[in-house]
């Protein structure tokens, strides 16, 4: 169900940001560890969904991104893989995500003639 | 207007919204009849087209983000202190607002989601509080534009504290900013003590966590010391209030905390 009104949402950010419905055939989209998205569940629903709201079939291409993260003890920054990633020099948990919750339509391609 | 009902004074169409929508639709309806129609010729088509690769960089979630800040805005201009309150179903959330609907009265909005029914708006509204229930039909979580809506509903005028009441769900409303200040999630103790790194997108992103039926976790195996390291360890900025909505314990000084931060404007 969330995947599904993420679909809905990456579409009418497209369809606001075109000024209307178009013919896609690609979209690139960049998913980080913490967004809480299933890339997966995304990809089954994607081309379904964009079909019936009059986008064609489009192929969704996901990109994963890491995210990174501060030290809260020892200030060192850190790659985060996942929500229990604790600091590799200190192995402290509390830290600053500085990324990796965002979900965000990179591009767009399109048949034009 | 509301782009998606047209009924709402709340909404202004954006700013780069639908130009001719017919024109360019009608333009791909065509395209797409001469593709039935001609099947043979689709190659010839091809061949004239190429593809265009634009540059977007817009969050999936945009649509909803822009809703959010005008309910933030909403919020701001009326000086009122908006919180988005998350758990699983049965954890307590109803229960908690009754008693804070006795304590508050009409200082306190509620803006209840649930899948069906409009149960739990009356129960707030039986203790004093106002309240608007929003039936989502079906979906797991509250969207920002159906809360925009529900904000034309109530009248905000004594209003100092709003809560929204999500749908009971740990995963799906986490990734919806409502335009609240800040979201509040509750475990419960029958939950179990497993829960906060389970689900970790709401407790990461929660700024106050309330462990509630603190009564009656004498009689289970709930481990309070380890939900709170496991919260600070997500979260080390989240506050932790240890409450039971039934009996009302601890639920004054979670009030207090509201009105605090409501006088430090923190929204």
């Amino acid at each position: 169900m969330h995947e599904l009104s993420i679909a809905e949402g990456i579409l009418s950010a497209i369809e606001q940001c075109l000024g209307g419905k178009k013919i896609l055939t690609k979209i690139n989209l960049s998913i980080g560890p913490l967004a809480g998205v299933s890339a997966e569940s995304l990809e089954f629903w994607f081309t379904e969904i964009a079909k019936e709201k009059g986008f064609g079939t489009p192929v969704l291409e996901i990109k994963k991104t890491k995210a990174s993260a501060v030290c809260a003890q020892c200030k060192n920054t850190y790659e985060v893989r996942s929500f229990y990633s604790s600091c590799p020099q200190c192995g402290n948990f509390e830290r600053t995500v500085s990324s990796g919750y965002e979900c965000v339509i990179d591009s767009i391609e399109m048949e034009t003639e | 207007m509301c782009e998606e009902c047209g009924c709402s004074d709340l909404y202004n169409k954006p700013e780069k919204a639908v130009e001719s929508p017919k024109h360019h639709h009608d333009h791909h309806e065509h395209h797409h009849h001469n593709n039935d129609h001609d099947h043979h010729h689709a190659q010839q088509d091809n061949s004239h087209s190429h593809t265009t690769t634009l540059e977007i960089g817009l969050s999936a979630l945009k649509k909803n983000d822009d809703y959010a800040m005008r309910n933030r805005k909403f919020f701001h201009e009326r000086n009122v202190l908006a919180v988005n309150l998350i758990s699983s179903p049965g954890s307590g959330k109803t229960t908690l607002l009754e008693q804070m609907a006795t304590l508050l009265g009409k200082s306190m909005a509620v803006i209840v989601g649930d899948i069906q029914t409009r149960r739990d708006a009356q129960r707030i509204e039986a203790c004093g509080s106002p309240a608007y229930q929003i039936e989502t039909n079906g979906a797991c979580h509250l969207d920002a534009h159906s809360v925009g809506h529900a904000l034309e509903k109530l009248d905000f005028a004594e209003v100092k504290i709003c809560i929204i009441e999500n749908v009971g769900n740990l995963v799906c409303p986490a990734a919806y900013d409502l335009g609240e200040a800040f979201k509040v999630a509750i475990l419960s103790a029958p939950e179990g003590d497993d829960k906060v790194l389970k689900y970790p997108s709401i407790f990461s992103r929660a700024s106050i966590v309330l462990i509630n039926k603190m009564d009656i976790a004498g009689f289970l195996d709930f481990d309070v010391e380890k939900v709170k390291k496991e919260c600070k360890s997500l979260n080390d900025q989240c506050n932790i209030f240890l409450i039971a909505a039934k009996t009302g314990q601890g639920v004054e000084d979670f009030c207090q905390f509201l009105k605090i931060k409501r006088a430090q404007k923190q929204f």
